[in-house]
């Protein structure tokens, strides 16, 4: 079949889409990091567990209380902050200030954690019968292949699809971008208006400047690590919404993305990070693009894209080792 | 009040252990009556003390007016006033309050970080090396700011590289050495001091 220019366009407006998701599941990662220089390798894994909130809160709560299930969006953020503050008191309070290593290892073992009790369906009870009563039903699905609980399959939260001169928008993959465009200048916004927002900035670009100028830099970075958190289950609602089916082991395959995004985008900087998205996002769609319309038809197998996708991620690393925006903007 | 000596004399030490920068292995540091050792730096800063530490720590990739902001309190009923006053102290800030911190010159950043640190409405203002990096003239014009300052009442401790312009427009000096006060004294007294001329202000006797 020829390609036609509408597949192109569809491809560029898929690749945006997912890349508004991609962003908003990094930029929380990028604030945390460039306050405290920590790299939560659990970040993934917090996306899941809001998606599984997101999850429960629609089949369990949603049905009862006759609620949209994107309220759940709310609650994700509100949960993820939470839990963000107790990891910070549980694990990272006591080893940031000793290197790199501790909470890097730290939060390695926690998202091996999180991955193993959500994976065992052990807090969220993912094998309850869906209810039919309304219109979004996420519905839980036992794959052998992946063991008891560990892939969940929604139905989609509104199959309904808008078309723009042959070029189509699913509903809520359009829902999850407005989403992730209005939350992170939102972010941005916070961070350059405001005094709490001013003084993230400021322990980010030189901690012990701020402690003199008369900034609780403990308080800050308590601050910066739940805002981060929330961020990450704002994106995990999102994940639930847009994605049909997915497993527990979710954070590994977004982890690496992630990560780039991060750097491409400068560490910190909330409107580089939004740009990196998108970028990521372009870069993935039209990789998987060019791995099926070409690559196969010279039996490459259909998933080079992935592989295409870090190639050109690893050569732009290459030659701006500092992505776009040379250094850490914030 | 003045602090002088050489390099690694422990001036700049001293002032970090004041703020709470750097803490002291033994001693305590009394102020106003009350210990501050174990306080934190921004809990030093509530105890109406500031600082402008040597290089000016400014924060690079914020505005000048940002940087400034910082060293007020979250909560400010009068911050208007507060950057009235920096902004009368040094206009040209005023002119360049939009302006990216790490663009500025040498002396613009020393007077961002001493109106960062006024912002507080201090008592006492630490100094560490005012005349880092600066050219004589340019330093002339942050001293007079300082004149200024104390002129509205608040006290001044200075750690100054430049023994002998900080021995002409201090009151008292303090002379370290090795991290211990070998003399201190009235300034006026201490800049016609043999000893404190031939080892401090390069005059051959």
């Amino acid at each position: 079949m020829p390609v036609g220019l509408t597949d192109i366009v569809q491809n560029i407006v898929n690749g945006l889409l997912n890349g508004g998701f991609l962003a908003l599941a990094s930029v929380g990662l990028s604030l945390i990091y460039g306050v405290q220089k920590i790299l939560n390798i659990a970040h993934g894994a917090f996306i899941v567990i809001a998606a599984f909130v997101t999850i429960d809160f629609s089949i369990l709560i949603s049905p009862v209380l006759h609620l949209d299930p994107l309220i759940s969006i709310a609650l994700d953020f509100g949960v993820l902050t939470v839990f963000g503050v107790l990891t910070y008191f549980g694990l990272i309070y006591k080893t940031e200030n000793k290197g790199f290593e501790g909470p890097l290892l730290a939060t390695f073992g926690l998202s091996i954690f999180i991955e193993y009790v959500i994976t065992n369906g052990l807090i969220f009870p993912i094998s309850i019968s869906p209810t039919q009563s309304f219109k979004l039903v996420l519905i839980p699905v036992v794959d052998p292949s992946y063991g008891n609980g560990a892939i969940a399959q929604n139905q989609a939260y509104s199959s309904n699809v808008l078309s723009l001169g042959g070029i189509s928008f699913p509903e809520p993959q359009l829902i999850a971008f407005l989403l992730a465009f209005f939350t992170i200048p939102l972010l941005h916004i916070f961070l350059t208006r405001t005094y709490y927002g001013n003084g993230i900035r400021a322990t980010a670009q030189d901690w012990e400047a701020a402690e003199f100028s008369g900034i609780d830099v403990r308080k800050t970075r308590i601050l910066s690590f739940a805002l981060g958190s929330g961020l990450a289950g704002i994106a995990g609602g999102i994940y639930a919404f847009t994605n049909s089916v997915f497993a527990t082991e979710a954070d590994v395959s977004l982890l690496p993305l992630i990560l780039a995004i991060i750097i491409l985008g400068g560490v910190g900087s909330v409107i580089g990070t939004l740009i990196a998205g998108l970028v990521v996002g372009l870069l993935i769609s039209g990789s998987n693009f060019i791995a099926l319309e070409v690559l196969t038809q010279y039996s490459f197998p259909s998933d080079i894209g992935v592989l295409l996708t870090f190639s050109i991620f690893l050569i732009v690393l290459m030659v701006r080792p500092s992505g776009f925006f040379g250094r850490a903007v914030k | 009040m003045a602090l002088i000596g050489a390099n690694g004399a422990g001036k700049s030490t001293l002032l970090k252990v004041v703020m709470g920068v750097v803490r002291q292995s033994s001693g305590d540091v009394i102020y106003n009556g009350s210990s501050l050792r174990s306080l934190r730096p921004h809990s030093v800063v509530h105890r109406s003390i500031s600082y402008v530490p040597e290089g000016r720590r400014l924060f690079p990739e914020m505005s000048v007016k940002e940087n400034i902001r910082m060293g007020a309190p979250a909560r400010c009923n009068d911050l208007k006033e507060r950057f009235d006053r920096v902004f009368l102290l040094f206009p040209v800030l005023k002119d360049r309050r939009t302006q990216q911190a790490s663009t500025l010159s040498g002396g613009e950043q020393q007077m961002v970080a001493i109106g960062r640190a006024l912002m507080s409405n201090p008592q006492l203002l630490l100094l560490d090396e005012l005349s880092f990096g600066l050219s004589p003239i340019m330093f002339e014009n942050v001293l007079s700011a300082i004149e200024k300052i104390r002129e509205n009442g608040v006290s001044i401790l200075m750690a100054e590289q430049n023994s002998e312009r900080a021995l002409e427009v201090s009151d008292r000096t303090y002379v370290l050495e090795n991290g211990k006060i070998m003399m201190t004294g009235k300034s006026s007294d201490l800049i016609d001091d043999p000893r404190i001329q031939t080892a401090y202000l390069g005059v051959v006797s």
